[in-house]
């Protein structure tokens, strides 16, 4: 395997829309989870979220804006943040060994509905417009980037649940490991699907209800009055380089990729098992000591703040790491779950941790559950040097991924 | 209210890369807007959601220039005013 690095990274989220507002809402716990009343006025029991506010794309230019929903927007608006910080020149991009792996659950899904609702509504075909489609499909953020950038290597999405962006990173640094790329965008995206699929969650009492009043304090991962996740948006993509390439054009990489691990339960589509979960942290810490990795000392777990996920990760990150377990903390509490862009966002802000040598908290954790006791949690900011740092993610029908970082 | 000649330059300017000067009534979508057919259906379906009027495939085509949009939508709502 070539070694690879990551060399730029750019964010849309609902805690800033790029990496310096990003960087100073982790340091300063500045929670991007408000009160959404659409959600009260739809009657859900949870009324809060995370959405994307204030992003300018008219600079994109509306040749490229026609076939780009909410979901391909972030993405770009992220890519061309990363491409600046990477210093990457054009060129870089505009060959066959360069690539796009960027996913998404769920596409452009507001355009999916908006189309039938209005082929329903009048009955003509015309309402449905014509770019639509090329909005609307589960590769749209990936084939705009590459048409919009000149990239002419792989060019497709993947879409792994909560594991989607860890996996797109993950597949990406493999196929320039294994030499079929030089370079790759990859990441992850997510437009909101408020109205398509968020009542499920809420419906499973996944979300909490008892904190519309306090939408900041509403997400509690491993705090013993956890209630459940709160939904967001955004993009996170990331700049990875074959390391000579990297090194020969004069970059100043983030970190190394040391390890990734992906794994199902192959159990139940709900309820995750721990072993698959187990799995993925097992490989990735293969691939890592392969590297010379000795020890993690930061993990940015998965952690929902629902009552069945946060227990099991803490039961898997105890079982791995015994009593020498890494530092814990999970961002969700300020950045929300972004579905499938949330593999994508930690990544980020586990590599802004790492460049900046800081742990951010678990906002909201206040009283340790006792099923989440036996890891170092981390509740206040804490400014601590980071050689190494790994993020996973678990989602549903079983997917579980992990990656690691160290420093280049 | 803005006008069936303001509305449809407005639509166009959302959708094609032109200047305002150069969406005059005689100017054709295809040729002198450098539209594509996929951006010619964007505007026809724009004109229809924004208006709440609907347009025939056999009327869509007539849809060559501004005027001829400009045209097509005073009729339609001038129909769509009569059936209320």
């Amino acid at each position: 395997m070539r070694r690879v690095l990551v060399t730029g990274l750019g964010v849309v989220s609902c805690i800033g829309n790029n990496k310096e507002a990003v960087l100073s809402s982790l340091r300063e716990s500045r929670s991007g989870i408000e009160f959404i009343p659409e959600m009260k006025e739809l009657g859900f029991h949870c009324h809060v979220g995370g959405r994307v506010k204030g992003l300018n794309t008219a600079w994109i230019g509306k040749r490229t804006l026609l076939t780009m929903s909410n979901v391909a927007r972030f993405a770009a608006v992220a890519a061309s943040e990363a491409i600046d910080d990477a210093k990457l020149p054009p060129e870089a991009l505009k060959t066959d060994r360069a690539t796009v792996v960027v996913g998404t659950s769920f596409g452009g899904i507001n355009q999916i509905f908006n189309g039938e609702r209005m082929l329903q509504q009048h009955k003509n075909p015309l309402r449905v417009g014509a770019a639509g489609l090329l909005k609307a499909m589960h590769s749209t953020a990936a084939g705009n980037l590459a048409a919009w950038l000149g990239v002419q290597g792989r060019t497709y999405g993947l879409c792994s649940s909560f594991c989607t962006g860890t996996d797109a990173i993950g597949h990406a640094y493999e196929l320039i490991g294994r030499g079929m790329a030089d370079v790759s965008l990859c990441g992850a995206t997510e437009e909101s699907s408020l109205r398509q699929v968020w009542g499920c969650l809420d419906n499973w009492g996944g979300m909490p209800k008892s904190w519309n009043a306090y939408p900041e304090r509403a997400c509690r991962p491993y705090d013993q009055d956890r209630e459940g996740t709160v939904l967001s948006e955004g993009a996170g993509i990331l700049v990875l380089e074959a390391r000579d390439h990297a090194l020969q054009r004069g970059a100043a990489p983030y970190a190394e990729v040391v390890g990734y691990g992906s794994s199902n339960d192959g159990f139940d589509m709900f309820h995750p098992s721990g072993d698959g979960l187990k799995e993925s942290l097992r490989q990735a810490m293969a691939a890592a000591e392969e590297h010379g990795v000795q020890r993690i000392d930061y993990i940015n777990s998965h952690g929902t703040g629902t009552m069945v996920h946060d227990a099991l990760e803490v039961r898997v990150i105890r079982e791995m790491f015994g009593t020498t377990s890494p530092l814990v903390s999970s961002t969700k509490a300020l950045a929300g779950h972004s579905f499938g862009a949330t593999g994508a966002h930690e990544a980020i802000f586990t590599l802004l941790m790492l460049r900046h040598g800081f742990v951010a908290p678990t906002v909201n954790l206040e009283r340790i559950a006792p099923d989440c006791e036996g890891v170092p949690h981390v509740q206040s900011i804490m400014k601590v040097p980071l050689e190494t740092a790994m993020t996973f993610n678990a989602g549903l029908g079983g997917t579980n991924a992990c990656l690691i970082f160290s420093k280049p | 209210m803005a006008t069936a000649e303001e509305k449809v330059k407005e639509i166009v300017l959302e959708i094609l890369d032109v200047k305002p000067e150069d969406v005059v009534p005689t100017a054709m979508f295809i040729d002198d807007l450098n539209a594509t057919s996929i951006d010619l259906v964007e505007i026809i379906t724009a004109l229809q959601n924004t208006f709440d009027v609907n347009i025939s495939e056999e009327e869509a085509q007539k849809i060559r220039t501004v005027q001829d949009a400009v045209d097509f939508l005073k009729t339609a709502i001038a129909n769509k005013e009569a059936n209320a």
